[in-house]
């Protein structure tokens, strides 16, 4: 298999289409068991706001749980939405799912990723997913001190993929979350929330919730494994993960083609059930 | 639909502030500000007031001439800012465009008059 399949495979299973009744909104993925992220623009800054998402023949209800930060007011429409532009949703209803794995630190720059969102580009009617590679070209800082964004380029940002996660092809980490295109309709690619930042602003509930599903589920490191290098961490696989390297492709394979995403989450358990406004802030 | 049940069709076109602009800069890339406002409009009470208002009065300037059929194109402006929706407008730059288009099947022409009028040798 290839590293672009797998790593096509690994952002399938972890993340979704959003919709709110007004319709698809954008893409979020699975950071924690419980807990997907998404871009604060795609929820409207709304606290409490209810959700939907979906992947395959799985859904899920939730509601926004933290927006970060909450609203941007009164702010010109084709404006950025102000740093970092990212909401956490806590998921309600729903099945089992996996978690991405998040990157710890930042990227080196010219390092090849891969994004999977929502858009409506094939006849801009219907939102169906697609994939789209990048180089990670720099950082940009925003007014806040201790928000810096990571750059991509050499490939395009459409619309519906904001809340996209960005996987690195060699680590297999999730580095961070996509938010903005730096120009429509160019290869010049965009802006993404970096996961170490994801991980600062909730270390419970996604940093380490995220860590704990991973010592508990070794098959995304092990499919990561196969990219060409390891991921950071040097955590070793529970028992019982020792599968070898066709079989873990298999899995990864079964769990796209049979939508079965609960055989990537077998040992963890019910989805956290939380109520609108019990923020996390 | 309108909550009163009126059928309604609606050809959306995008505006300005939805185009793709070349030149544009970076752009958040939610399907929220293109999608979200155009479906959640047709919840405002100024949007069915608008449009109500608009048929009432190209009705009411016809009743006279009681037309079989008739219709009425306008624009209606959206705005859309930050994921909400500020105000549904019916005119742009102050002028408001409205076609109407009225049709008469002339049946009445064809049909003969009512019983007791009909006309004769006299």
């Amino acid at each position: 298999m290839k590293r672009e399949d797998i790593a096509r495979h690994l952002l399938v299973t972890c993340s979704a289409r959003l919709d709110t009744d007004a319709g698809p909104q954008g893409t979020a993925f699975f950071v924690a068991p419980g807990f997907v992220v998404t871009a604060a623009h795609v929820v409207g800054g709304a606290d409490g706001l209810p959700v939907r998402l979906s992947e395959g023949q799985h859904r899920w209800r939730g509601h926004v749980a933290d927006v970060r930060p909450p609203s941007a007011g009164e702010m010109a429409a084709t404006a950025p939405y102000p740093a970092p532009d990212i909401a956490l949703i806590g998921i309600d209803e729903g099945p089992e799912h996996a978690c991405a794995l998040l990157g710890k630190h930042f990227p080196g720059e010219g390092v090849r990723v891969m994004a999977r969102g929502y858009t409506p580009t094939f006849d801009h009617r219907s939102v169906t997913a697609e994939t789209e590679t990048f180089r990670l070209t720099g950082l940009l800082e925003t007014p806040d001190p201790a928000c810096k964004l990571l750059k991509l380029g050499l490939g395009e940002v459409t619309r519906g993929m904001s809340g996209a996660p960005v996987l690195d092809l060699k680590t297999g980490e999730v580095i961070g979350m996509l938010r903005t295109s730096r120009k429509l309709g160019s290869n010049l690619g965009g802006w993404v929330v970096p996961a170490s930042l994801i991980r600062l602003l909730w270390p419970e509930e996604v940093s380490l919730a995220n860590d704990f599903f991973h010592r508990k589920d070794s098959r995304w490191r092990q499919a990561a494994s196969q990219l060409g290098a390891r991921p950071s961490s040097k955590k070793s696989a529970p028992a019982g993960g020792g599968l070898s390297i066709g079989s873990i492709e298999a899995d990864v394979v079964s769990v796209i083609t049979g939508g079965n995403v609960d055989s990537v989450n077998i040992e963890y358990g019910p989805v956290n059930r939380r109520r609108p406004g019990s923020g996390t802030r | 639909m309108l909550p009163t049940g009126d059928v309604i069709w609606v050809r959306v076109q995008p505006g300005q502030a939805v185009t793709t602009d070349p030149a544009a800069g970076p752009t958040d890339v939610g399907l929220g500000d293109r999608i979200a406002p155009i479906a959640g409009a047709f919840q405002l009470p100024e949007f069915t007031q608008t449009v109500r208002g608009v048929v009432a009065s190209v009705r009411q300037a016809l009743d006279d001439h009681r037309p079989d059929s008739m219709s009425v194109e306008f624009g209606i402006e959206i705005v859309a800012r930050a994921g909400a929706l500020l105000s549904v407008l019916a005119e742009v730059g102050g002028t408001a465009h409205v076609k109407v288009t009225a049709s008469w099947d002339r049946r009445d022409a064809a049909m003969p008059p009512p019983s007791g009028e009909e006309p004769g040798p006299t």
